[in-house]
C-alpha cells in the first residue's frame, strides 16, 4: 500500500490514495475515490522517469487522470514491471515516423523527377496556342527591353530569304517570326509561339550568310521541339513541388526564378536536340552547315575571354557554356555527298540583311 | 517541489498560487536531437520537434508544486499545416503557376495572386495567433484539468488587423489601446476548466512609458543625425562639399578622399546596426511596464495577478536570446524559449486566493488539428 496522489480528470482537487501492484497493473482507492484499476498495458508515463523524482502516470482509459506516484522504490519496482513506463523516446515509434516521413520524401522527390525530366515535353505541346503566343510575347518583351527592333525592307527580305531557302527542304516548318533587336550582344533567342529573335550584333559578326542561317536553324530546332514551353511548365512544376515541399506559397521565391533568364537557358540535351534539327533541316535544304559550325568556334573563342550570362552578357548562350561544346561542334560535317550547297542568299541580300538596323 | 502535497492546503476559499520555473536536465540533448532530425527530413520534422520541446518546458512549470502538461502531439500539429496548405498554399502556388503558363511569368496577375496572398495573410495573422494560443492552452493540463480559449479568432483576426492600419495611420501611438483589446480578447475569452479570466483595465495608465519610448525613439535618431553630421563636419574639414562634389561631377576621387569615404560608410552602416540594438532597448521599457499594467488587470476568481518585471530585465533577455540563436545557428532555440517561460515564472505572482479543488474539467471541444496557420505564416513563439 504506497500513498500517491489521484487526479480524476473531472475537478482539480487532488485526492490522497493507496496503491498496490499487482502481476496486470495499478490498483488504488481513496476516501473519495472508490477502487480503481489501471492495467499496464494502458498505462503511460506523462514525463520520463528519473529517479528521486515523482512519476506521473496517465490511463488510455481514463482520460484527464493523472496519478502521481513520488515513492521511489515503489516506482522502481513499478518499472521493473512494466519497462515501457521508464517513458522518455520511444525508438520504435521514432523509427516509425521517420520511415513515414522518408517515404513521404522520397516519394515528393520521385514525383519532381519525373516530372522535370519527363512531363514537360509532352505537356508543352498540348498547351494552347493563344497561350504560347500571350507569353511569347510577353517574354520577347521583356528580353529586348528597350532594345530597337531592325526591320528596314531589304533587311527582312533578307530573312524571309532565308526562311524561303530553309523551308525548300523543310515544307512542315510552322509560320515562324524572325526579328532582328539592336543588341550589344550576339546572342539569338528561340520562345514559345514560334518567335525567333536574333541580335543585329551577331549578324555583324556573321563572315557569311551560311553563318546566320545556321543559327537561326538551330533556333528553328528549339521551336520544333517546344523547348521554352517545356521550360515553362518544368519551371511551373517545380514553383508547386517547391511549395508542396516547404508547405509554404512559394510563389514569391519561385517567380524570381522564373525569370526570362531561367526559361531561355536550355539544357546541354536541348541544345543536342536543337543542333541536331538544324544539321538535319540544312542538310534537305543543301546549306553548308559548316556555317553553324564555324560560328561556334568563333563564340567559343571569345567565351574563353569574357563570362556569358545567357541574357545580358556578351556572349550568348546560342552555344551556351556547357562543357561539351567541342563536342557538338564535332558532330557537325559535311554535307554528304552527293548533295551540293547552294547558297542561302544572293551577295546584295546578305549586303542588306548586314545593314537591317540602317534607317527605319 | 514535490507532486505529492495532497491535503496540506484546503484553507477556506481556496488557496493561493505560485509559479516556479523547475529545469530538468534534457533539453541540450533533445536541441540536438530535433536539429539533426530536421536536417534529415528536410524541416518536416519540426512538427514533432516542436512538441517534445514544448513537452519538456511545460512540465518545468509548477504550480503549488505541480507541474504543468502539454498534451498535444506533433501528428496534430503535422495535419494543420496540410490542411492550410491545401486551402491556401496550393491553390495560390497553383494558380500562380497557370497563369504564368498562360499569360506568362511577368503578367500582372502574378503579382495580383502575390499580393492577394499577401493580404489573406495580414487578414489571418490574428487568427493564426489566436488559434495557436487556443490549441496550447486546450493541450495544457494542470491537476488533470485542462485550459480553453472561447472567442472568436475572427473577431481577434479584425481586431489585430485593424491595429496594423491605426498603428500606421496614428505613427504608433494607437498601439497602447488596440495592444489592450487585443490582450482583452485573449485573457477575457480564456478558461481553466470552468474558471474564467477577466480582463479589465483603461488604456491611460500605458501612455506615459509609450510617449517616453516613442520620443526617445524620434529624439535618439535625431541625436544621432546631429552627431553624424558634426563628426562628418570636423572629419572632412572645409572638404566635405568638394569631396562629395567631386564624385558627383564624375571626377576621379583621389586615394585619400576614396579612404575617407569608406571610413564613412563603414561608420554610417555600424551606426545603422546600432540602431538594431538601440531601438528594441529603448522599447523594452514600454514593453516592461506594458507586461506589468496587464497582468494587473487580469484576475481569475479572487485572485489578482502582478508581475514585476523591469527594462533591463527584458533587456538581457533579449541579447541573450538573439546571441543564444545566433551563434548556434538555431540550434538552442528550445533554451530560447526556457528562459522566456523562466522569464514569466520567475515574475508572475498571484494576489489572493484561488478555490483550486472547485475547478471543473473544461466542456470546450478540443480541436483535432492544431498551428496550421502559424507554421504557414511562421509566427514565432513556441
Amino acid at each position: 500500500m504506497t500513498p500517491a496522489v489521484y487526479f480524476d480528470g473531472k475537478i482539480a482537487a487532488d485526492r490522497a490514495v493507496r496503491v498496490v501492484m499487482d502481476g496486470v497493473g495499478l490498483s488504488f482507492s481513496g476516501n473519495d475515490v472508490p477502487p480503481t484499476h489501471w492495467p499496464f498495458a494502458a498505462i503511460e508515463t506523462v514525463d520520463p522517469y528519473v529517479a528521486g523524482r515523482p512519476l506521473r502516470l496517465s490511463c488510455d482509459q481514463a482520460p484527464g487522470a493523472r496519478l502521481v506516484i513520488s515513492d521511489d522504490a515503489f516506482n522502481s519496482a513499478l518499472i521493473a514491471q512494466a519497462r515501457h513506463l521508464r517513458g522518455g523516446v520511444n525508438i520504435s515509434r521514432l523509427a516509425r515516423l521517420m520511415a513515414w516521413i522518408g517515404g513521404g520524401l522520397a516519394l515528393v522527390g520521385l514525383v519532381v523527377y519525373l516530372t522535370v525530366q519527363y512531363a514537360p515535353k509532352p505537356i508543352a505541346f498540348m498547351l494552347p496556342d493563344k497561350w504560347r503566343d500571350r507569353v511569347g510575347v510577353e517574354i520577347e518583351s521583356s528580353l529586348t527591353e528597350g532594345a530597337k527592333v531592325c526591320s528596314n525592307t531589304a533587311g527582312q527580305r533578307a530573312i524571309s530569304a532565308i526562311m524561303a531557302r530553309i523551308i525548300e527542304g523543310n515544307p512542315d516548318l510552322p509560320p515562324v517570326q524572325v526579328k532582328v533587336y539592336d543588341m550589344p550582344i550576339i546572342n539569338a533567342f528561340a520562345m514559345p509561339g514560334e518567335r525567333v529573335v536574333i541580335t543585329a550584333e551577331l549578324i555583324r559578326r556573321a563572315d557569311r550568310p551560311e553563318e546566320v542561317a545556321g543559327v537561326l536553324a538551330h533556333e528553328l530546332g528549339h521551336v520544333m521541339n517546344r523547348h521554352a514551353e517545356a521550360q515553362l511548365v518544368r519551371i511551373a512544376g517545380l514553383q508547386v513541388l517547391f511549395a508542396v515541399l516547404t508547405g509554404g506559397g512559394g510563389g514569391d521565391t519561385l517567380s524570381q526564378f522564373a525569370g526570362v533568364a531561367t526559361i531561355l537557358n536550355y539544357s546541354r540535351a536541348a541544345e543536342e536536340e536543337a543542333d541536331q534539327y538544324a544539321i538535319a533541316a540544312m542538310t534537305a535544304s543543301a546549306i553548308d552547315p559548316q556555317g553553324l559550325k564555324t560560328f561556334f568556334e568563333k563564340i567559343m573563342v571569345e567565351e574563353k575571354t569574357s563570362a556569358g550570362n545567357p541574357v545580358t552578357g556578351k556572349i550568348g548562350q546560342i552555344f551556351a557554356t556547357h562543357p561539351g561544346t567541342q563536342d557538338r561542334i564535332s558532330k557537325i560535317g559535311p554535307l554528304p555527298d552527293g548533295i551540293v550547297a547552294r547558297p542561302v542568299m544572293t551577295v546584295d541580300q546578305w549586303a542588306a540583311l548586314r545593314n537591317i538596323c540602317a534607317g527605319g | 517541489m514535490s507532486d505529492s502535497h495532497a491535503t496540506t492546503h484546503s484553507a477556506p476559499g481556496g488557496e493561493t498560487v505560485n509559479f516556479a520555473y523547475v529545469p530538468r536536465p534534457g533539453l541540450g540533448r533533445l536541441a540536438i536531437v530535433n536539429f539533426l532530425l530536421g536536417v534529415v527530413t528536410l524541416t518536416i520534422y519540426r512538427f514533432w520537434a516542436k512538441t517534445e520541446v514544448r513537452k519538456h518546458i511545460w512540465s518545468c512549470v509548477h504550480i503549488n508544486g505541480v507541474a504543468l502538461e502539454y498534451t498535444g502531439r506533433g501528428m496534430e500539429l503535422f495535419k494543420g499545416a496540410l490542411i492550410v496548405f491545401a486551402v491556401l498554399g496550393l491553390p495560390a502556388v497553383l494558380a500562380i503557376s497557370g497563369i504564368s503558363l498562360a499569360y506568362g511569368p511577368q503578367h500582372p496577375a502574378v503579382a495580383g495572386i502575390q499580393g492577394l496572398l499577401l493580404l489573406i495573410v495580414t487578414l489571418f495573422w490574428g487568427a493564426a495567433i489566436y488559434r495557436s494560443r487556443r490549441y496550447q492552452l486546450s493541450r495544457t493540463l494542470w491537476r488533470g484539468i485542462r485550459g480553453s480559449l472561447d472567442g472568436s479568432a475572427t473577431t481577434y483576426s479584425l481586431l489585430y488587423f485593424g491595429k496594423l492600419l491605426a498603428r500606421a495611420i496614428t505613427l504608433g501611438w494607437a498601439t497602447p489601446v488596440l495592444n489592450l483589446s487585443l490582450q482583452e480578447h485573449i485573457i477575457g475569452t480564456m478558461k481553466f476548466g470552468d474558471l474564467p479570466f477577466r480582463f479589465k483595465g483603461r488604456a491611460g495608465p500605458l501612455y506615459p512609458s509609450y510617449a517616453l519610448c516613442w520620443f526617445g525613439t524620434i529624439g535618439s535618431f535625431i541625436l544621432a543625425a546631429i552627431v553624424l553630421a558634426g563628426a562628418f563636419g570636423v572629419y572632412f574639414g572645409g572638404d566635405l562639399a568638394g569631396t562629395f562634389g567631386d564624385i558627383f561631377n564624375d571626377q576621379q576621387p583621389s586615394g585619400e578622399q576614396v579612404a575617407k569615404i569608406a571610413i564613412a560608410v563603414t561608420s554610417l552602416f555600424l551606426l545603422y546596426l546600432a540602431f538594431f540594438a538601440i531601438y528594441p532597448a529603448i522599447w523594452a521599457y514600454y514593453s516592461a511596464r506594458e507586461m506589468a499594467i496587464f497582468a494587473s488587470y487580469t484576475t481569475a476568481g479572487a485572485a489578482r495577478f502582478a508581475m514585476d518585471v523591469k527594462a533591463w530585465d527584458m533587456i538581457k533577455l533579449m541579447f541573450g536570446n538573439f546571441f543564444l540563436i545566433v551563434l548556434t545557428l538555431g540550434i538552442a532555440t528550445p533554451f530560447v524559449q526556457q528562459r522566456n517561460v523562466r522569464f514569466m515564472c520567475d515574475r508572475l505572482r498571484v494576489d489572493g486566493s484561488i478555490d483550486v479543488d472547485a475547478i471543473r474539467q473544461s466542456v470546450s471541444a478540443l480541436d483535432r488539428t492544431g498551428e496550421g496557420l502559424a507554421d504557414a505564416f511562421d509566427i514565432g513563439g513556441l
